[in-house]
């Protein structure tokens, strides 16, 4: 009913307009322009709501105009209401009705087969009706979301990145261990100790640094992004925190005065100096044969703490390097030994996720 | 050939790397030693100023050699500390057409504390000096004040001169 009334709402909108003259005023609906209209329409002026035998005009009709025309049609006839019903749940029907089948389907299947192991201990359902093998998807074990076992192995390494650097002209460094905890081949808890030194006269200055051969220590771990792939690569990122206690002084200090003309020695004592230091490092890891590997660690390190003493700030720390560079870098030689290399193809519920 | 590329690999990853480990600060963004600076002022002012025809000395430097002058038009003096020495003596001469018939000079003395600094591995060692008594003539200065008793090789004002102007 309601769109039959749209309907001939349109249609006598339409009727309406078509009748119109291009200068007929809009003040005025009287008069000779509506000579034209047939007399079979009769026209009430109304403001509530009309039976169905009666339609109200719309209000684009002029509002001075008191003695507007309306019009009213013949009655229409009752029908069945055709246009469809949508809301949120007729817009889903369709799909909550898929989902019911399917799961439906499956348990009734489900519910006439019978089931048995194969040689690799896999479960095969059989339909019982149709004599079919089939798989049932709900029952396929997960893929395990770390293949190796927690305690998979262990690694010790030497860094040999300093003396190789002092072989290229480098006037301070040393040589540090590591060993390395590897869990799921994923995490990585690693513990660093080393030694390093300094002597340096640079050039062009009068005196030389030292630094005697002091301790260094660093405690972090490891991420290893491709921890399912083979375990022989690794691509990691990971943090540490450094510390060292040492002490530095200066030999063979000449200050040249060119104004008051001398040339004077300079006793520089030495100044003991402890620092702790943050570490974010990115490194591979590549098999070289057996069970040695190769690594090298990209460095961006920032100091945290250090002692000013009043001789001045120290510029080299063991393990550190030079408190004027920012990045560094590392390169081991790596043993590994594995504990536990049995890789996981199913997830168990004690697996430690 | 695995093996072969992955130390060739490896080899390249470390020069690369060292490329970046090397890159230091360079140069000295300071001064090579520690040096007091001295900033001129109108004591009716009180405002910086320059003067004309100073000609500055270190009393007791060999040779009486002259730091600045005598036709220099200062507004800021460094003043070098003689190394081994706890005290130092600077003579200012006006050399002003108008003054140097009269021979009209002032004179700061600067008592200091040295003390071994090492400034870093691009500056190098230093004496740095902490100032513990002044004192001057007041022929055309009026007044001197210390701003930092702590002289190091940064360059920052240590002593505000300020003379007679009308």
């Amino acid at each position: 009913m309601r769109g039959l009334l749209y309907i001939l709402l349109l249609s006598t909108v339409t009727a309406f307009v078509m009748a119109q003259t291009p200068d007929t005023p809009t003040t005025s609906l009287a008069g000779s322009n509506y000579d034209s209209i047939p007399l079979s329409d009769t026209i009430i002026a109304s403001d509530t709501m009309m039976p169905a035998d009666t339609l109200v005009m719309p209000d684009t009709l002029p509002q001075s105009d008191t003695s507007a025309v309306r019009r009213t049609y013949p009655e229409a006839r009752n029908q069945r209401r055709v246009s469809a019903v949508n809301n949120a749940s007729t817009r889903t029907q369709h799909y909550n009705d898929a989902q019911g089948d399917t799961a439906r389907m499956i348990e009734r299947r489900r519910q006439r087969s019978i089931h048995y192991h194969d040689a690799d201990g896999r479960v095969v359902m059989v339909d019982t009706v149709t004599g079919q093998e089939w798989i049932d998807s709900t029952m396929l074990p997960k893929p395990p979301k770390m293949k190796l076992p927690l305690m998979y192995a262990a690694e010790i390494g030497v860094n040999i990145w300093d003396p190789v650097m002092r072989l290229f002209g480098q006037k301070y460094g040393g040589v540090d261990f590591s060993a390395a905890l590897n869990l799921h081949n994923r995490y990585i808890p690693t513990f660093e100790a080393g030694f390093g030194m300094a002597d340096n006269t640079p050039a062009g200055m009068s005196f030389t640094y030292k630094t005697p051969l002091a301790p260094y220590f660093k405690l972090g771990a490891d991420y290893n992004f491709i921890y399912n792939s083979d375990p022989d690569y690794r691509f990691v990122a990971g943090v540490r925190y450094g510390f060292s206690a040492f002490s530095y002084h200066l030999e063979n200090v000449m200050l040249n005065d060119s104004y008051w003309g001398s040339v004077n020695p300079v006793v520089f004592p030495g100044q003991n100096v402890t620092a702790g230091w943050g570490e974010l490092v990115l490194g591979l890891r590549v098999k070289l044969g057996g069970p040695i590997s190769a690594g090298w660690m990209f460095r961006f390190h920032t100091l945290l703490h250090q002692t000013h003493p009043a001789s001045g700030d120290a510029w080299y720390i063991p393990g550190y390097g030079s408190t004027s560079s920012t990045f560094t870098a590392s390169f081991s030689i790596v043993y590994k030994i594995t504990f536990n290399n049995k890789v996981s193809h199913t997830h168990n519920e004690g697996d430690n996720d | 050939m695995g093996k072969i590329l992955r130390v060739i690999l490896s080899i390249l990853a470390i020069a690369g790397v060292s490329g970046l480990s090397s890159c230091d600060s360079g140069g000295c963004a300071e001064l090579r030693s520690a040096v007091p600076r001295a900033d001129f002022f109108s004591m009716s002012t009180l405002k910086g100023i320059s003067v004309d025809s100073l000609q500055i000395v270190g009393v007791g430097v060999p040779g009486d050699s002259v730091l600045y002058g005598p036709s220099s038009r200062l507004s800021t003096i460094y003043l070098p500390m003689p190394p081994l020495a706890d005290r130092v003596q600077w003579r200012i001469a006006y050399m002003q057409e108008l003054l140097a018939q009269y021979d009209l000079a002032d004179t700061i003395t600067l008592g200091f504390e040295r003390t071994p600094y090492f400034a870093g591995i691009e500056c190098g060692a230093m004496y740095k000096y902490l100032i513990t008594e002044m004192k001057y003539t007041t022929n055309l200065i009026d007044s001197v004040a210390v701003t930092d008793s702590l002289v190091i090789n940064v360059d920052k004002p240590t002593l505000a001169i300020y003379f007679r102007t009308e």
